[in-house]
């Protein structure tokens, strides 16, 4: 890809694990995930994954499709610890990428991204829908993750896409094969 | 006969790219660059449009679209304005609002009518007889008014985005470039806005040899990255918190800037005299625009009317042209003489100082002028017709004064004051990250202008938290360079004063003298500044009228509430992209491969009912309920709200938020709930299924779920508890299989044991289903054995498709919303928010045992108390049609009619049922609301159909089926 092109990939729904509660913090330490000390941020943790806080004591894990680490980590839940909540999370994964990504996001979506700093987690409306938005650098570019709920997700994706073809962007939609945003890189 | 100049210096037309377009039927010739009132006045073209109300010929007036002389239209868009709109090759255009063409319009004779017309004419008139007013109708509908609206048309989708900028600079002419300039070379991020197809502002066109030319400026501005000029874009409108609509061919941008710099100058205001509109007479920029922009000759023999040293500037740039100046009519008395005036004299063009042009003379053709009559001026200011000369001239350039182009700042609630010095409003308290600089601001010399651009963008970097020094403000200027009274009155009148609305001088007077002598009063009352250019060219002068007439100054006059948008904007850029969301269930493939038809619900799509073939939409959703009455069927209930309540206080918040009990609830066990307001109307219904001791999950009705939530989340702030609550509706997707063998097809995919026995009525099981964990809930809705499976979204599908399998051999089959609706009806189960209205209270809705008076509190309590120390005003009833109704059947929300009187309303109802015949829902008065009662209701305006009040409900009144 050029990187003065936009193109956005659809991942579909990647294994996610949301806890929240108390005892959150603690029971991540044990399993040896560092947290992120500021919400609304995000670091990457082992396994090809990565942790986002996104309020005092909740916390959202995602991985790639070919890693084990959520299944793993929801394995250790049963029976579920005290002090911790699982928050079903069934979002569907977004990335926009290239260097005139943000002519997407000007179209759709009131934050000034020029603000947005990488693994800061941004929560907006994108073209009329809720969504969760974490720019990330690659290749020295900002990129932009985007979740979205599943029942929105045909609607969003017909819509960035429509613009992003607008603009002579690339789409690739989602496969069967698509191993995740760290791919792309 | 063509006008077009030798190539001009900086002249923004590409000569070796011919342009052919249409007018009028006709075909000419212009070039890339182009507008297209230069081209047709290139072409010799004088008459460019007819005027709006007595169909006057018109021309170029102003070349900037401050005027609505040339406004034409295509097959596509309509009302598109000459003076701004670039010529392509292919384009057929005409003028709007003729009758007929407009060379042979034969609306001209409002012309000869206008005795009859005067102001407000249409306010006095047509109303009587009445029966005439469709005549008048039609006949000014047709007379008046722009353009048509193609309603064939589909106009290209415009976009709309979002920008960010730390200053937006309104204005690029010397003063708002050099703003832009100042404010990003000290780091701020710049966005410089300007309607005009180049930046330069009047450097294009009347400084070309200015000491700090065009071109040094865009050099320097070029090359700041952080500062960007978007040109042909208007800053159409300034809205609280710094937010700007930007507007140009392509898009609206709304735009969140820091601050507010607008340079946006000044617009040159007309003079009135008699036939001041007509072709040949305009303003001197815009003489100047024609040559300098276009290399177009304005005319062959021009007189300047001025007050000011732009005339005369005019006047040698006339002069240069080849043009022959016949005479400088100097509105200023005789002793003022500047060196720019010496120059002119010293061209040999005459100079007539304390004069003025008090007519144009019509030319034989009745398209164009003449000669100007010109008239020494009196103590008074007004034309001494004793002195009157007549001089011939095919062209009069007017540069009287200017006008602030300050609707921006205005719209950002800038106050203005009447500077007598400079005969011109100005800026005189500017709001918080609000700057001026520039003419706007009352600045004239051309290096001033720079000079207070930069000290402005300056002080917008301060503004913006820079640590810089600011540079001290350049003081206005002393001299004016606008005549305080430019208007002359004339017995044959034809002396605009609005040329967009055909007002004449005397239509002020005439509003002044039927009392209407405030400022907004008399521009209803006259429309003056009411037309397409709003007041551009009318505003200043309408209140020198006025406050003449009230012997009062200007100030005490004031102006008008300036409002967006100054320049008009096209509808198709405010309607723009728009965004309809909408959401499918995980199912939704399956459902469309299935023939559902698809309803809307809300946001969501879901399936209505399963299309078969041949057969009716009624007889589909029968045939679908029947199934599920004798065999199984499953329904997609994804879309139901479904929410996640923990923590220790959860049974506790739960019991505040819904009336009835919940902190006694068994673990494993599930609970209608109902919810109320403060007011003790019923709000919200669902259950609430306990899973832990601190944990519930809670279902809500797809429409008004999310709402609910909301409330729930305001609520748990509000009580100040320990509780987590988690909107669970899109991770979770729900399936309900439902009918007498519903248990055996889940039997065969569920990992427990799912006997009655086992897994009763009413109760709630963690349990792996097709491999999937699920909470799986014993509800009742339709009325059968029945199975809430509730599973992670992007599992579904998988558990949806083992259902169907499952249940192949017994007959399983998907229903869709209809069937839905009508199983829960034959249950008697209401729908909150169909059978309920917002001021339904428990009681009325029999819904008495859902609601525990004795709990300490909940929402709605108190004023439940109240209502139940009321007689009721309604009930909802069970209604039954006879078996075999043939009548027509009411429609919900008919009205039920008793002696003449209303006496209730129908809820819900059914035509063809599993139960028999047509039965419904009805709120009724409550001494009808006896079972055996007969109610009238209403099928349309003539027609009454018959029903009786039943006991509820209308299927398994012992439900035996469900359990």
């Amino acid at each position: 890809m050029s990187r003065t092109t936009i193109q956005i990939n659809h991942f579909g729904v990647l294994p996610r694990l949301g806890l929240k509660g108390p005892g959150v913090a603690r029971w991540l330490g044990v399993q040896s995930i560092t947290t992120p000390s500021d919400i609304l941020s995000a670091v990457p943790i082992a396994g090809d994954a990565w942790i986002a806080r996104l309020a005092a004591v909740e916390y959202l894990i995602e991985g790639n499709t070919d890693s084990d680490l959520v299944s793993d980590l929801r394995g250790r839940l049963s029976p579920l610890p005290s002090g911790i909540l699982l928050i079903p999370r069934c979002d569907v994964t977004f990335l926009l990428a290239g260097s005139n990504a943000r002519s997407v996001s000007a179209q759709t979506c009131g934050i000034d991204f020029r603000l947005a700093q990488p693994q800061r987690l941004v929560f907006s409306r994108v073209a009329g829908v809720s969504c969760g938005i974490l720019p990330e650098v690659t290749n020295g570019l900002i990129n932009y993750r985007m979740w979205v709920e599943l029942s929105y997700a045909a609607y969003l994706w017909e819509t960035l896409a429509g613009i992003v073809t607008e603009l002579g962007g690339m789409i690739h939609p989602q496969t069967d094969t698509c191993s995740g945003p760290h791919s792309l890189s | 006969m063509s006008r077009r100049l030798p190539p001009q210096p900086g002249e923004w037309i590409q000569r070796d790219k011919a342009v052919e377009f249409r007018f009028e039927g006709r075909e000419y010739t212009g070039f890339q660059g182009d507008v297209l009132s230069s081209a047709l006045w290139a072409n010799g073209i004088n008459v460019l449009g007819r005027s709006f109300k007595y169909h006057r010929p018109r021309g170029i007036y102003s070349l900037a679209g401050h005027d609505a002389n040339v406004v034409v239209e295509d097959r596509l868009r309509s009302n598109l304005r000459g003076d701004v709109l670039p010529i392509r090759g292919g384009m057929d255009l005409r003028a709007v609002n003729t009758g007929g063409g407009l060379a042979g319009d034969r609306y001209r004779i409002m012309e000869w009518l206008s005795p009859f017309l005067p102001v407000g004419f249409y306010y006095k008139a047509f109303h009587t007889p009445r029966r005439f007013f469709r005549f008048y109708e039609g006949l000014m509908r047709r007379a008046a008014g722009l353009g048509r609206i193609h309603v064939g048309a589909r106009a290209d989708m415009s976009r709309k985005d979002y920008a960010f900028c730390d200053l937006l600079v309104v204005g690029a002419g010397p003063s708002g470039l050099s703003a832009a300039i100042a404010a990003a070379e000290m780091g701020a991020t710049v966005l410089l806005v300007d309607d005009q197809p180049r930046p330069g502002g009047s450097l294009c066109w009347q400084h070309l040899d200015a000491p700090e030319s065009r071109s040094d400026l865009l050099e320097k501005a070029c090359a700041l990255p952080n500062l960007e000029i978007r040109s042909n874009t208007q800053a159409a409108g300034w809205y609280a918190d710094q937010w700007v609509a930007l507007v140009d061919d392509r898009r609206l941008t709304k735009l969140r800037t820091r601050a507010t710099l607008v340079a946006s100058g000044c617009i040159e205001q007309p003079a009135v005299f008699h036939n001041n509109d007509l072709p040949g007479v305009m303003l001197a920029s815009a003489a100047q625009r024609l040559m300098k922009l276009y290399s177009v000759k304005p005319c062959d023999r021009a007189v300047v009317l001025t007050a000011n040293d732009d005339g005369y500037l005019a006047a040698l740039d006339l002069a240069d042209a080849g043009v022959v100046v016949a005479a400088v009519v100097d509105l200023r008395p005789a002793q003022s003489c500047t060196p720019v005036a010496a120059e002119v004299a010293a061209h040999g063009i005459e100079i007539l100082k304390g004069q003025a042009v008090y007519e144009a003379v019509v030319s034989r053709s009745k398209n164009g002028i003449a000669a100007a009559v010109v008239c020494c001026l009196d103590q008074n200011g007004q034309p001494r017709l004793s002195s009157a000369r007549r001089i011939l001239c095919d062209g009069i350039a007017v540069s009287v004064g200017w006008a602030p182009n300050a609707s921006i700042l205005a719209q950002a609630g800038t106050r203005f004051r009447y500077d007598s010095q400079l005969q011109q409003l100005a800026p005189h308290d500017l709001p918080r990250g609000v700057f001026a600089a520039g003419r706007v601001n009352g600045i004239f010399a051309l290096e001033e202008r720079i000079a207070d651009g930069r000290q402005a963008g300056l002080a917008a970097v301060a503004f913006l938290g820079h640590q810089i020094e600011v540079p001290a403000s350049v003081p206005r200027s002393r001299t004016a360079h606008s005549h305080a009274y430019p208007i002359f009155d004339h017995p044959h009148k034809k002396n605009f004063v609005d040329l967009d609305e055909d007002l004449q001088l005397v239509d002020l007077l005439n509003a002044h003298q039927e009392g209407y002598d405030s400022i907004e009063l008399i521009k209803r009352y006259s429309t003056v500044g009411m037309g397409p250019s709003q007041g551009k060219l009318s505003n200043m002068n309408a209140v020198r009228v006025v406050a003449r007439l009230n012997g009062q100054s200007l100030d005490q006059t004031g102006m008008t509430t300036a409002r967006p948008f100054y320049q008009p904007v096209s509808i198709a850029n405010l309607a723009g992209r728009r965004f309809h969301p909408y959401r499918l269930t995980p199912m939704d493939g399956w459902h469309r491969q299935a023939g559902a038809v698809m309803v809307p619900v809300g946001t969501w799509f879901r399936p209505e009912y399963y299309a078969t073939k041949e057969k009716s939409r009624a007889d589909c959703v029968l045939e679908e309920a029947r199934e599920v009455r004798r065999g199984v069927g499953l329904i997609d209930i994804s879309t139901l709200c479904k929410f996640e309540v923990a923590g220790p206080d959860a049974a506790r918040f739960l019991e505040q938020i819904y009336t009835g009990r919940f902190a006694r609830q068994n673990i494993g066990r599930m609970r209608y709930a109902l919810a109320c307001d403060e007011m003790g109307y019923v709000t919200e219904e669902g259950v609430v299924a306990r899973l832990a001791e601190d944990r519930f999950y809670v279902t809500a009705s797809t429409a008004g779920g999310e709402a609910f939530y909301r409330e729930m989340q305001r609520w748990a702030i509000v009580f100040h508890m320990n509780v987590v609550l988690s909107n669970v509706t899109a991770h979770m997707a729900a399936i309900n299989v439902a009918g007498p063998r519903a248990r055996g097809v889940l039997a065969e995919i569920a990992e427990v044991d799912i006997g009655a026995t086992e897994f009763p009525f009413a109760h709630v099981r963690d349990m792996v289903v097709a491999g999937v964990a699920a909470i799986v809930m014993r509800v009742g809705f339709v009325g059968e054995l029945s199975y809430e499976i509730h599973v992670p979204a992007d599992k579904a599908a998988g558990v949806w498709d083992a259902l169907i399998l499952a249940g192949r051999n017994s007959g399983i089959r998907p229903f869709g919303t209809e069937a839905q609706r009508l199983l829960r009806l034959e249950k008697g189960h209401l729908i909150a928010g169909h059978d309920t209205d917002p001021l339904t209270t428990p009681f009325e809705a029999q819904l008495d045992w859902a609601v525990d008076m004795n709990k300490s509190f909940f929402i709605g309590q108190r004023s439940l108390r109240i209502h139940a120390g009321r007689p009721l005003e309604r009930r909802l009833v069970g209604i039954a049609f006879a078996y075999g109704y043939l009548g027509e059947l009411p429609e919900e929300c008919r009205l039920i009619v008793n002696r003449g009187q209303i006496a209730g309303r129908v809820t819900s109802i059914a035509g063809r049922t599993t139960v028999g015949g047509p039965i419904g829902l009805a709120f009724v008065r409550p001494d009808l609301a006896e079972p055996g009662t007969s109610l009238c209701i209403r099928v349309d305006a003539r027609e009454m159909s018959e029903a009786q009040v039943v006991r509820l409900p209308f299927y398994d009144p012992d439900n035996t089926r469900q359990t």
